[in-house]
């Protein structure tokens, strides 16, 4: 006569059955995270699960003019003209054209690009800075401690006395202008690696997809345990004894 | 049944060791201004500007195994030592690191600003101290083996390649790329 499995196993098996499906997902996207090198470099296109996420690109702006180009911040991104500047950088504080460079400020740096927006250098600022400008051919940067000027190569600082200097101004951007920046930052606003993570983790659905994934966990480890346990226990040989 | 019992405490316990290691010490360990001026005894000469033309940026390719990100390289050079502070990406974050080479041998390689969460072990003399004296064979490689660290693969790699674009660098600036390199 065919014996009924003990309760260990019949709890196993209705785990196994119970969370299969969740577990496979978990698996595969688990692996997708681990060795998808590309997924934090490309980004999500979809406009419906950018509104998933609320993501929308910013109205604000604080743009400078530099001789005829325009540097922007919108949101978190820096836009030289229409290039999207891959560089982390801070709060915008001003822009210059000079030496055929760009010269762009934040708060801690100064960030030199060629108008193609190709990285030249970044050169730490003497002190924080409130703005930036040229004098008598020269880049100058007003910083918390004072004047300083930069060296014709724009490598080291001096301070400087006060001089009259031209200021980075604040400009406006044309909507046609800002409409284009808003469509390009939201072409990097979302990593795909990100979309992966909270699929992974139940966090694209709210709560209840934390609330799924988190049964489906615990029945990973309640797998375990009975699975060692079943793995453990001494086998009873047929037909022996009453 | 105790049997059972204490192995399956035994697989929690390693579980939970494996959870509640500490989470890495990222940050700032010494600014490049002041390690530029600590090399040179707190008189530094005034920076220069390498710029990388199609041919320096081949030969930096070549060892980083990626295009140079800037277009030009800042350096202090004085007495035949030249100093480098050069970024390179770990695993996602850039790793600062100041590199000083003497007579085509590294003096002195050190982690400046670490910003990622794992890999931190980089910094310690137990690692860093590996590339003093080395110096790039004639196949852009380092002259001298350099033991790797469980669980910072990614950060070693990454200052196994700074210290051979720095050594480039040196060899560049001072007109001896690698064949005039001292040997032991």
């Amino acid at each position: 006569m065919k014996r009924r499995p003990s309760g260990y196993r019949r709890l196993h098996r209705l785990l196994g059955v119970s969370a299969a499906a969740i577990l496979i997902l978990l698996v595969f996207s688990g692996l997708a995270l681990q060795h998808l090198p590309g997924a934090s470099r490309a980004y999500v296109q979809a406009p419906w699960l950018l509104d998933w996420y609320g993501i929308e690109a910013p109205a604000d702006y604080r743009a400078f003019a530099a001789d005829r180009h325009r540097v922007t911040r919108l949101g978190e991104r820096t836009f030289l003209d229409e290039q999207a500047l891959s560089e982390a950088m801070g709060p915008l504080q001003g822009a210059a054209f000079l030496h055929g460079q760009v010269a762009i400020a934040d708060t801690t740096s100064i960030w030199l690009f060629t108008p193609e927006a190709a990285l030249i250098d970044r050169i730490d600022a003497p002190a924080p800075v409130d703005r930036v400008g040229t004098a008598a051919g020269g880049l100058v940067v007003q910083t918390t401690e004072g004047l300083f000027a930069a060296d014709d190569a724009i490598i080291e600082w001096t301070r400087a006395p006060a001089a009259e200097a031209e200021w980075s101004r604040a400009a406006d951007l044309p909507p046609a202008r800002l409409s284009t920046l808003q469509a390009r930052y939201l072409t990097t606003a979302l990593p795909w690696e990100r979309v992966l993570a909270d699929f992974h983790s139940g966090r694209l659905f709210g709560w209840i997809g934390r609330l799924v994934v988190d049964l489906a966990t615990v029945a990973l480890l309640a797998l375990a345990v009975t699975g060692l346990i079943l793995a453990t226990r001494p086998r009873r040989r047929q037909g022996s004894g009453p | 049944m105790q049997m059972r019992i204490r192995l399956i405490y035994m697989c929690m316990w390693a579980a939970g060791l494996g959870l509640a290691l500490p989470a890495a010490a990222a940050g700032t360990y010494q600014t490049p201004a002041q390690f530029v001026a600590e090399t040179f005894g707190g008189d530094a000469p005034p920076a220069q500007a390498l710029w990388l033309d199609d041919d320096v940026r081949g030969r930096l390719e070549a060892v980083l195994g990626h295009a140079p990100k800037m277009l030009r390289l800042r350096y202090w050079a004085a007495d035949g030592r030249t100093v480098w502070i050069l970024d390179e990406v770990g695993k996602e974050q850039p790793i600062t690191t100041g590199v000083v080479v003497n007579e085509g041998r590294i003096e002195e390689l050190r982690v400046l600003v670490f910003r990622e969460s794992r890999g931190w072990q980089i910094r310690y003399p137990f690692f860093t101290d590996q590339f003093k004296r080395v110096r790039l064979t004639e196949e852009r490689e380092l002259s001298a083996d350099i033991d790797g660290i469980t669980g910072a693969t990614l950060s070693v790699r990454a200052m196994s390649r700074v210290a051979k674009a720095a050594l480039t660098l040196h060899g560049i600036v001072t007109g001896n790329d690698i064949k005039l390199a001292r040997q032991p």
